[in-house]
């Protein structure tokens, strides 16, 4: 299992904010956000809703009844030839994945991209038995080279400049330094290809699992995903538990949901349908097929009905592109594998909300990612509930700042009734009077300074509005005349 | 190490749901009337569909050539090559392909044309993924081609292989108008009644909706990654 | 015909910050013909604590309000965030209260942000609120007024109709200002990252007025924009549709 760096959200967010680099790429989401409106204006927006409401009711349908799709599923997978492995948690799928490799003397490992091998840290595993994983799209080849973590569900390396790929590329590769970025790609395509060539294990994600056929489908752009499945002896799935589906027909919703709200395009330049190992009459593709399907937390998300319908993403990364807050800090303040506002529910729900307790917390609860969400997922409504488990969930998982609630409490005090609201407010003109003059107050003591760093704060009024209305309370006769 | 039943016990746990699981699934459907039905309806929209298909081809980077005899696309494949300066072609075993005659068409213009298959021909089993990787071009048939997102859709079978389309750096897919379906959802219809048939339960189908590109670095898009950068769509209309 | 008597909820914050807002909403409301009370024991919606993670609390002074409002024929409030409080959370706030749930019902059904009952209930067009001067006014969409309450073109309808008013369009004006409660004292760094790029889109726009419906994303930009000592100032909608109406100031 990778690091959980959860903790460290404030100093690896106030990093990127003051990365000029970091803050031009993340300034490209727009790319992203205006592909995806152009792409839905196409499509149709009643057609788009429509698709949208019928991906909710198949994704309700799967959710409600999980343990009957995968056992549905596992069961033709194993009829196409392949052999499907339930892991508990990472540690579980590392243990067989590694086991695989071993049986079948595997040197090298070409790996297709797939956040549920990041969540696993398989590439590190594999590094350790003396395996070579290379990672073949090419932003997570680059972030392997940086040695970091992926920074966008859909584009790993949304943070890196062309230069300082260059410089990566330099410095291990030994290649010259590049400013195009068709050299740059050119590069890592010839590196890649041998790799592709002489691997003798492929492993890829899966983007679904269709129960009722076993067929393994993986939505891809560059063409790696087809050789990682095609090209070695052995092909290793990985999928979070979740991303089964009924139906292959159900793939008419979700395909377009997915790729429209990803990139904005029609389709990817590739969609692979895997059900099994290679066919008897066939020539090439894989000689074994192993599917493994990892729990590692889900199945605590999906006995919370507030946080079930996270299980229905399907990993567009749409809501990352929307929010504010991740278009300023980026991927990597997040912590763990899932970054942005789903990264925010998911992350707390499988590593824990204590030692994710920001995530939740470090949202405006705006509200975009809901919007943009092809499975119309309440991200918003699943962070709050995530904020009251870290405050006022079980004893020993509490994680509440004791002055906060403190405040909290003498707050509950002061809206409990009109007399200590007024008396409150009257405290507050008496405390204010001394540090301002005007209206406004520059600078205040912590924790308030968080808001004086960059605002003036308004003073409280020194009549209320409560104390003006009983002169207010009468009206002008001609005006409460005119009503019928 | 969890078995598939503990596994299943926990799904189930979350769920609140004892041993029982409701049997809700899969409406039974006849795949093969549905599939019937929908052929007729295609067959009656043939041209709307290729002008849809045409115009969406071009939308996905395809190089779009429609000619009205397999004559046509043979001379169309061999230009194609001619204008790359093509060595080596690969092909598949595809009924389209065979017919097209491209072996001889294309010897005539030195190029050498080398059908990717071990099983009739005089190729170990272990040379095939050399030559496709030293191959110019590979040249393959369709089984469907979806013209919302013109999706030429290749399912591997003898004779036809996956690395064709897939390792040399130009692919030439050549379909005929009858092969042209309107969406996934058509596409998915058609292939549920092929499986229903073949009741072979192991394939492998890819739909190729373009050349290979990338945008993971700085959001440009970069044409040829790992697959096809270049692809040609030759449509038969005769 | 649609009711015509309500009982603002003027808030919390405008109450204690801003009763110049509170007033402005009282004189519209009755220019309009609507009769207008103010129910004495009102105090908070409960969204600081709901959205601070303190749920139980939230749910005390939840059901408060539900006492207060109780007999309200509509409530209206000068805040998009607030009715989104009673619209969108306190179904399940107070589903612990089953006995509630009918009363919860009808009650979030009642309640209205300021310019969706002016349009919405009341079919209102037009104010008959002018500018004493020709002004340049950019409109923000407050976040939960436009994604839980749908209120987009209600305010930009009634602000069209001012007399001497040239509404602009914001740069990205469905995008968040960075507010967020507590998220902007908390998170503060992250908050004014956010926030600066609202204020440059402020700031291109050329408005010499930006207005919302809401007081606390006002009360969050216009504190940067006094900070930054820019050339617009914040105005509550309630202030502008108001200016020029008997009873009060121009704006």
């Amino acid at each position: 299992m990778p690091s959980i760096r959860t903790k460290e959200f404030t100093p690896r967010a106030s990093e990127a904010i003051n990365n000029p680099t970091i803050q031009e790429s993340l300034g490209r989401l727009s790319n992203f956000r205006q592909g995806r409106e152009e792409a839905i204006a196409e499509f149709g927006q009643e057609r788009w809703d429509e698709y949208k409401k019928r991906a909710q009711e198949i994704k309700h349908e799967t959710m409600e009844h999980l343990d009957h799709y995968l056992d549905m599923l596992s069961t033709n997978v194993e009829r196409a030839g392949g052999h499907v492995f339930f892991a508990h948690d990472v540690q579980e799928a590392n243990d067989y994945v590694a086991g695989v490799a071993q049986a079948n003397n595997v040197k090298t490992v070409i790996k297709s991209k797939s956040m549920v091998s990041e969540e696993m840290g398989i590439a590190d595993v594999l590094e350790s038995m003396g395996i070579e994983p290379v990672e073949t799209d090419l932003g997570e080849y680059i972030i392997q080279l940086a040695k970091e973590a992926p920074y966008h569900i859909i584009a790993p390396a949304l943070h890196k400049s062309k230069e300082e790929v260059s410089e990566l590329f330099e410095r291990i590769l030994g290649t010259p330094a590049q400013s195009d970025i068709t050299a740059l790609a050119a590069i890592a395509r010839k590196v890649l290809r041998e790799k592709f060539l002489k691997a003798d294990m492929g492993m890829t994600g899966a983007n679904f699992g269709v129960a009722e056929t076993g067929t393994i489908v993986m939505v891809t752009n560059e063409g790696n995903g087809r050789m990682s499945s095609s090209l070695p002896k052995v092909h290793v799935a990985t999928m979070g538990m979740e991303r089964v589906i009924p139906r292959l027909a159900d793939l008419s919703t979700f395909l377009p949901l997915l790729t429209r709200s990803a990139t904005g395009q029609r389709i990817t330049s590739y969609v692979s349908f895997a059900t099994g190992p290679r066919r008897s009459d066939e020539e090439d593709g894989p000689e074994a097929f192993h599917l493994v399907i990892l729990d590692n937390g889900r199945s605590n998300m999906l006995a919370d009905p507030q946080l079930r319908e996270a299980l229905y993403c399907i990993r567009c990364g749409a809501c990352l592109n929307a929010c504010p807050v991740y278009s300023k800090v980026g991927g990597h303040a997040y912590g763990w594998v899932y970054p942005g506002p789903i990264g925010a529910v998911v992350t707390p729900s499988l590593v824990g909300v204590p030692i994710a307790k920001d995530l939740p917390f470090a949202s405006t609860l705006c509200g975009a990612c809901r919007e943009v969400c092809p499975l119309n997922i309440d991200i918003p409504r699943m962070l709050l509930k995530l904020r009251s488990d870290a405050n006022e969930g079980p004893k020993g998982t509490r994680k509440a700042n004791r002055v906060e609630a403190m405040v909290m409490r003498g707050w509950r005090m002061t809206v409990g009734g009109p007399r200590m609201f007024t008396m409150a407010g009257k405290v507050a003109t008496l405390l204010q009077w001394p540090l301002s003059r005007n209206r406004f107050l520059r600078r205040l003591p912590p924790p308030l300074s968080g808001w004086t760093r960059s605002r003036d704060f308004p003073k409280v009024a020194a009549k209320p509005f409560r104390s003006r209305w009983a002169a207010m309370a009468l009206p002008p006769s001609k005006e409460g005349s005119d009503g019928d | 190490m969890a078995t598939k039943e503990a596994f299943l016990t926990t799904v189930r746990e979350a769920l609140a749901k004892g041993g029982q699981t409701p049997a809700i699934l899969v409406p039974e459907v006849d795949v093969i009337q549905n599939a019937t039905d929908l052929r007729k309806g295609l067959a009656q929209r043939k041209d709307a569909l290729l002008s849809q298909l045409q115009k969406n081809a071009v939308l996905q980077e395809w190089n779009v050539v429609t000619v009205g005899s397999e004559a046509e696309a043979r001379d169309a494949v061999v230009a194609i090559a001619k204008g790359l300066d093509a060595d080596l072609v690969v092909r598949t075993s595809h009924p389209m392909i065979e017919r097209l005659g491209l072996d001889e068409a294309l010897a005539a213009s030195s190029i050498e044309s080398v059908l990717l298959t071990s099983r009739s021909g005089n190729l170990a089993p272990d040379r095939l993924q050399d030559i496709a990787a030293r191959a110019d071009i590979g040249i393959t048939g369709v089984d469907y081609v979806i013209a919302e997102t013109a999706s030429a859709t290749l399912v591997s079978r003898k004779g036809m292989t996956r690395m064709s389309s897939l390792l040399p750096p130009v692919h030439i897919a050549v379909a005929h108008i009858d092969q042209v379906v309107e969406n996934l959802g058509d596409l998915l219809t058609l292939r549920e009644a092929e499986l229903a048939e073949e009741d072979a339960p192991n394939w492998y189908m890819n739909l190729v909706s373009g050349p290979s590109k990338t945008a993971d670095i700085e959001q440009t898009i970069v044409i040829g990654v790992h697959g096809p950068g270049e692809v040609h769509l030759v449509i038969i209309t005769g | 015909m649609a009711a015509r008597k309500i009982s603002l909820f003027v808030t919390c914050l405008v109450d204690q910050f801003y009763p110049e807002i509170g007033e402005a909403t009282v004189r519209l409301l009755r220019h309009l013909g609507v009769e207008v009370d103010f129910p004495a024991d009102q105090t908070c919606c409960g969204q600081v604590a709901l959205n601070g993670g303190y749920r139980s609390h939230a749910v005390a002074v939840a059901r408060r309000f539900v006492e207060i409002f109780r007999d309200s024929e509509a409530i209206v409030a000068p805040s998009g965030s607030c009715v989104t409080t009673v619209f969108t959370h306190y179904p399940e706030l107070l589903s612990e209260f089953p006995e509630l749930a009918g009363e919860v019902e009808s009650l979030r059904n009642r309640t209205f942000e300021l310019t969706q009952y002016l349009v919405d209930v009341l079919g209102v067009e037009e104010v008959g609120a002018f500018l004493p001067k020709p002004t340049r006014v950019a409109y923000h969409d407050c976040c939960h007024a436009l994604r839980d309450l749908g209120v987009a073109s209600q305010p930009r309808q009634l602000l069209q109709s001012i007399d001497g008013i040239e509404l602009v369009e914001l740069t990205d004006c469905e995008s968040c200002c960075g507010f967020g409660g507590t998220f902007s004292v908390k998170y503060s760094e992250i908050s004014t990252a956010i926030l600066n790029e609202k204020l440059r889109n402020v700031d291109a726009s050329g408005a010499e007025i930006l207005t919302a419906v809401d007081a606390s994303c006002l009360m969050h930009m216009g504190g940067a924009m006094r900070r930054q000592t820019m050339q617009a100032r914040p105005m509550h909608i309630a202030e502008l549709l108001a200016s020029g109406l008997p009873g009060g100031a121009c704006a």
